[in-house]
């Protein structure tokens, strides 16, 4: 592909449904006209003869100024002197004949100079079919041109213008090649099949006398000749061309080849090769305006012609057509103008050029782009890809904002109405707590669940209430009635309170609250008790506070209470006295029950301090519990509960035994009545009877048991909490955080249906303790682990716990922290040693 | 006369023309629609356009289906070049498209026709048949001087060509002492020779002529034919004796001409094969069952038989 298009100068159609081919073309001033015009000569294959003579551009009629029909196809055109004068005439090979014509303009129309004449001046007839011809001055022979045809089973014959001269059978012939003549050294070039170019000289042609005779010519029979020289090529020819520089020494023998081009001396070496990366159809070398090289122009079949300066490329330009021959015209004055003849007849006369084409095409129409309309749809999409691949969050993000809070409005005082027991008649004390639910957004919530959930011995005369258009209507009220059974001595006044709710994003969410419920509910005013079991001393740095006004909502007064003495009794029937001393700063709590000491001095700890809170001070109320800590009573709660699981768990293997010897009896006496022979049943039945006695009885002392391990573990929970309570108390280092280790060591949360014991678990709890933070000796940190089992006895776990507060009580610190201290510095102290 | 001769000029195969009005569009007198096709694109110009190509012994014409004000007229006559390439169409693809090189009042034109129907090489058979048909009756409507017209004594007759009259002794007047010569006179063409040489020729059909009269000149009253100015512009003289015959040969010709403007033979001749019917004759009508199954089992049961057995 060119950049560059050969300029179309002048254009003719030689004949439609005509075939020309390499040799059909030639050049020359064909009917001696004294202006010396150039002619361009074309015969097709289809036996018709024009010359055509391009004067000026475009072409019009009159160009042509010959067409003439003969009776053979045309194979071959020349143009040489080849009758005796020196005027040049025209060589035309058919097939079986050589004709040679003088063309001339028409006498008869001399004025106007318009028609021609073509007249046959000699012809020979060719014995064998023809190929190619050329025309030259065999002999070296001066100003007269000779024929030699080239048949097509490789005959050279050669006529001496109007007589046959001789005829020669090239050797080892194949196929016809190109023919040329090299006058410098009389030689004639053809190629063979056999890819090689070969060299004949006319004299050792002329001079081979065997083949004299004519009947030889025609049998074939002719000599060998002996080849000048020849030369591998390695190609197949298309075409052979000689050029002749300004000295006749230099001549070179062009070879084009399918692929390459060759230049050959004149004796046959190569003076250079060109490799072609395309197939040259055709091929024509002219002089150089350099000295010693030689232009050449060669087209191919990609309709582009190129021009060799020998083996560089001077210039390229396309083609309209493949052309099959090429040529170089003078018109005039103005010298070289390229002449390409395609096989179809199509003649152009064109030069290399470079003027543009100022009409060209109009470019197809383009919608313009708006850049700014593309960037913001660009944007647009990328934004809904976007959200599309954004991850969906399933879960709504959890506010710390509730939609609502709850207010638990103050209790103040008992029901005058108790809720009655359902047989004895008997009025529980009983409070009402008003609930008011404040929408902290305006938003509103369809249903609302509030549910309370009270410990034994508190019960509610409704566990739950349902409460509809939260939020929208004015506040939301609702009442629970709470009452004591007196079942056993209450632990905790407070009592958890939570709403279930959905949220508009239907998802569930809760609000928790708790009620605090007044002491009147536990306990009431009674006659103080000067003696009791159980005893514990608190001491503050304040002076003694009048009781009566402490607890001045439990009517104290009334059942002879007085400023420093005043007890109570709890609905199940525990008196709890409580005394301050006159002197000091000390008060004591004194009660039968152990257990039932707890709500009091909570409760008694919780007004002291919010009473000193109230009037300030300079110093800070501090309780303290001068010990001695009541372990005694704590391992006796213990121990009785611990007794109870062993008997339980002895119940249960027994029931189990039982359970199974009952089922074996059953089998017996199954196969014994599905036996067809009958046998006595051996008492058999007297034993199921009473294996179902015991099982009954079993049952029975099992569930009395498990009661029984329920109080246990109430009185146990409550004890355990005292005992948090005096040691917080007792020991001066333990802050709030330490206290909290300990209750989740120590814990108050009991409960007998876990599989694993309390006893086992808080041991294990403290063995780690005072394996860790608590351990005094690197020997006490080596204590493996206690494994959850229960126990055989509860003499461990007691030590244990003694050993706990002891340490605890002799400024122990209940750390994690402080034993990785300690562990690093004993280890350094070690390294150190080592050292 | 000269008038009518001028403007019924010859346009149709010389010229390459763009968006003519529909006067122009039409059939010529002797123009023949040969082939048309639907669903051909202008794939150069007009690429994504849907339209028609019309291929008539003279041209080939394509407008748009949408706007048939966009159309082409691509004479035969200006034809350089048809040859099948791939092109790249808006509407199919990459696809194997008709390139029709053309070459009028030396500018160059390429055009690039895609059948939209896939597989259907009909585009490229219609029009490079009847462009090779073109190429080769190119006497029936060019001037042709020196050309192999004669073997033989005798013209060489084109195939739709019928030799009316014969005329010997008519002398061509284009230099001083003049050349005898014959008259041909058909019904395509007029060609004069010399007697002595008979490259010395000249053929001029009717649809070249731009006039035909009689006039007087320095050999006396002569028979003058101009050509048109694309045919060369030539003024031919020619003298016949005695007069009364040159007025015979002139009305003769005159009456050709008359007969040959009316319906030209432009001599492309061609033959339709396998020309697919359009779609509505092919079609045919369903049509209601009008046959009515009656139902007459009186004793057609097969199971009878055998029970009575």
């Amino acid at each position: 592909m060119s950049l560059f298009k050969s300029r179309e100068w002048w254009y003719t159609h030689a004949g439609a449904e005509e075939e020309y081919d390499t040799c059909n073309l030639c050049v020359g001033n064909v009917d001696n006209s004294p202006d010396k015009l150039e002619k361009i000569v074309v015969g097709s294959l289809q036996g018709i003869l024009r010359i055509y003579c391009p004067r000026t551009k475009g072409g019009n009629h009159e160009d042509m100024l010959l067409e003439y029909q003969t009776d053979s196809p045309i194979l071959g055109l020349d143009i040489g002197r080849l009758v005796g004068d020196s005027g040049l005439y025209l060589a035309i090979l058919h097939p079986r004949k050589v004709t040679v014509c003088s063309v001339s303009v028409d006498t008869t129309t001399k004025d106007t100079g318009t028609f021609y004449n073509i007249s046959q001046i000699y012809s020979h007839k060719l014995e064998r079919t023809a190929c190619n011809m050329c025309l030259g001055s065999f002999g070296s022979i001066k100003n007269k041109d000779f024929i030699c045809v080239q048949s097509m089973d490789g005959m050279m014959s050669f006529y001496e213008q109007d007589s046959f001269a001789f005829a020669r059978f090239l050797p080892q012939f194949l196929i016809p090649g190109p023919l040329c003549y090299v006058p410098s050294t009389d030689t004639f070039i053809t190629s063979s099949s056999s890819n090689f170019v070969e060299a004949y000289r006319y004299q050792t042609l002329a001079v081979s006398t065997e083949s004299e005779s004519k009947d030889q010519i025609k049998t074939g029979a002719g000599k060998r000749l002996r080849v000048d020289w020849k030369t591998n090529i390695g190609d197949n020819v298309v075409d052979i061309k000689i050029f002749s520089g300004a000295d006749d020494n230099a001549t070179t023998i062009f070879v084009l080849g399918e692929h390459n081009l060759f230049a050959l001396r004149e004796n046959g070496v190569i003076r250079f090769m060109k490799k072609f990366d395309f197939n040259p159809s055709c091929f024509y070398p002219y002089g150089s305006l350099v000295e010693g090289t030689v232009n050449m122009l060669v087209a191919n079949h990609s309709r582009t012609c190129y021009v060799w300066q020998d083996t560089t490329l001077a210039w390229s330009s396309s083609f309209q057509h493949v052309p099959v021959n090429i040529r170089i015209l003078t018109v005039g004055s103005l010298k070289g103008h390229i002449v390409t003849l395609d096989e179809t007849g199509k003649i152009y006369v064109s030069y290399l050029g470079t003027d543009p084409s100022l009409q060209t095409a109009a470019p197809v129409e383009r919608r313009e782009i708006n850049y700014d309309e593309k960037d913001q749809e660009m944007a647009k999409l990328q934004q809904v890809i976007r959200e599309c691949t954004k991850p969906i969050e399933h879960a709504p993000k959890i506010t710390d904002q509730p939609d609502f809070s709850i207010f638990v409005e103050p209790v103040n005082g008992l029901d005058v109405v108790g809720v009655k027991h359902e047989e004895s008649d008997t009025e529980y004390p009983t409070v009402t707590v008003k609930i008011n639910l404040r929408c902290s957004s305006k938003i509103s919530l369809d249903k609302v669940t509030l549910t309370v959930a009270p410990e034994v011995p508190f019960y509610a005369t409704q566990r739950s209430v349902v409460l509809t258009n939260v939020g929208s209507g004015p506040t939301s009220l609702a009442t629970f009635s709470l009452y004591n059974t007196g079942q056993r001595v209450a632990s905790d006044l407070t009592v958890p309170l939570v709403a279930h709710y959905t949220n508009n994003h239907s998802s569930p969410r809760s609000v928790h609250n708790s009620i605090h419920l007044p002491l009147q509910l536990v306990c009431s005013a009674a006659c103080p008790e000067k003696s009791a079991a159980h005893k514990i001393t608190i001491e503050t740095n304040k002076p003694a506070m009048n009781l009566l006004e402490l607890f001045s909502e439990m009517n104290c007064e009334s059942e002879g209470g007085q400023n420093g003495c005043v007890a109570f009794k709890t609905v199940s029937g525990e008196v709890i006295t409580l005394l301050a001393a006159k002197n000091s700063q000390k008060y004591r709590i004194q009660s039968n029950s152990f257990i039932a000491l707890y709500i009091i001095i909570q409760q008694f700890l919780m007004k002291l301090r919010r009473h000193f809170e109230k009037i300030g001070g300079t110093q800070p109320l501090s309780v303290t519990f001068p010990g001695p800590v009541p372990l005694q009573e704590y391992f006796d709660i213990i121990d009785s509960r611990f007794e109870l699981r062993l008997r339980q768990r002895s119940y249960r293997e027994m029931l189990s035994q039982r359970a199974q010897q009952f089922r074996a009896i059953q089998r017996r006496l199954l196969t014994r009545f599905k036996d067809k022979t009958p046998s006595p049943l051996q008492n058999m039945d007297t034993l199921l009877e009473g294996t179902y006695q015991q099982i009954l009885a079993l049952a029975d002392a099992d569930l009395q048991t498990t009661k029984a391990l329920e109080e246990a573990d109430h009185a146990l929970s409550t004890a355990t909490k005292l005992m948090l309570l005096l040691v917080k108390l007792w020991c001066p280092n333990l802050d709030d955080k330490q206290a909290t280790v300990l209750q989740s060591c120590l814990t108050p949360d009991v409960n007998s249906s876990d599989d694993v014991g309390w006893e086992e678990m808080v041991d294990a709890s403290i063995t780690m303790l005072l394996r860790t933070c608590l351990a005094k000796t690197t020997k006490e940190q080596s204590v493996g682990a206690a494994s959850l089992k229960l126990p055989s006895d509860t003499t461990k776990l007691k030590k244990h716990i003694a050993l706990l507060l002891e340490r605890l009580n002799k400024g122990g610190t209940l750390s994690l922290n402080t034993y990785a201290d300690k562990v690093s510095h004993r280890n350094k102290d070690q390294i150190e040693s080592g050292s | 006369m000269d008038s009518a001769l001028e403007t019924d000029r010859l346009w149709e195969d010389r010229d390459v023309r763009f968006d003519v009005p529909l006067s122009q569009m039409k059939m010529r007198p002797g123009e023949r629609l040969i082939d048309h096709l639907d669903s051909i694109e202008d794939t150069k110009g007009n690429n994504g356009e849907r339209g028609r190509l019309m291929v008539t012994n003279l041209r080939i014409i394509w407008h748009s289906k949408t706007l048939p004000r966009i159309n082409l007229s691509v004479g035969f006559n200006s034809v350089i070049n048809i040859s099948t390439r791939s092109a790249e169409s808006k509407l199919r693809g990459s696809t194997e498209a008709l390139y029709i090189l053309t070459r009028c009042n030396n500018t160059r034109f390429e055009f690039i026709f895609t059948n939209l129907v896939p597989d259907t090489p009909r585009l490229f058979t219609s029009v490079l048949a009847v462009q090779r048909a073109y190429e080769t009756t190119k006497m029936y409507r060019d001037l042709k001087l020196r050309g192999a017209l004669i073997s033989n004594k005798t013209l060489r007759l084109l195939p739709l060509e019928e030799v009316y009259d014969k005329v010997n002794g008519v002398w061509n007047l284009s230099s001083d002492q003049g050349n005898l010569g014959t008259f041909y006179i058909t019904n395509v063409r007029l060609v004069w020779h010399a007697e002595i040489n008979e490259t010395f020729n000249v053929s001029i059909p009717y649809i070249q002529m731009r006039a035909v009269k009689i006039r007087d000149s320095k050999f006396g009253t002569a028979l003058v034919i101009e050509s048109l100015k694309n045919a060369g512009g030539y003024v031919l003289g020619f003298r016949i004796d005695p007069v009364e015959k040159l007025n015979e040969v002139m009305k003769e010709i005159h009456s050709l001409y008359r007969v040959y403007s009316a319906n030209p033979i432009f001599g492309v001749q061609y033959q339709v094969e396998d020309r697919l019917e359009p779609l509505d004759q092919v079609t045919v009508q369903y049509e209601e069952d009008d046959i009515e199954i009656t139902d007459d089992n009186a004793s057609s049961d097969a199971f009878v038989v055998s029970v009575d057995y």
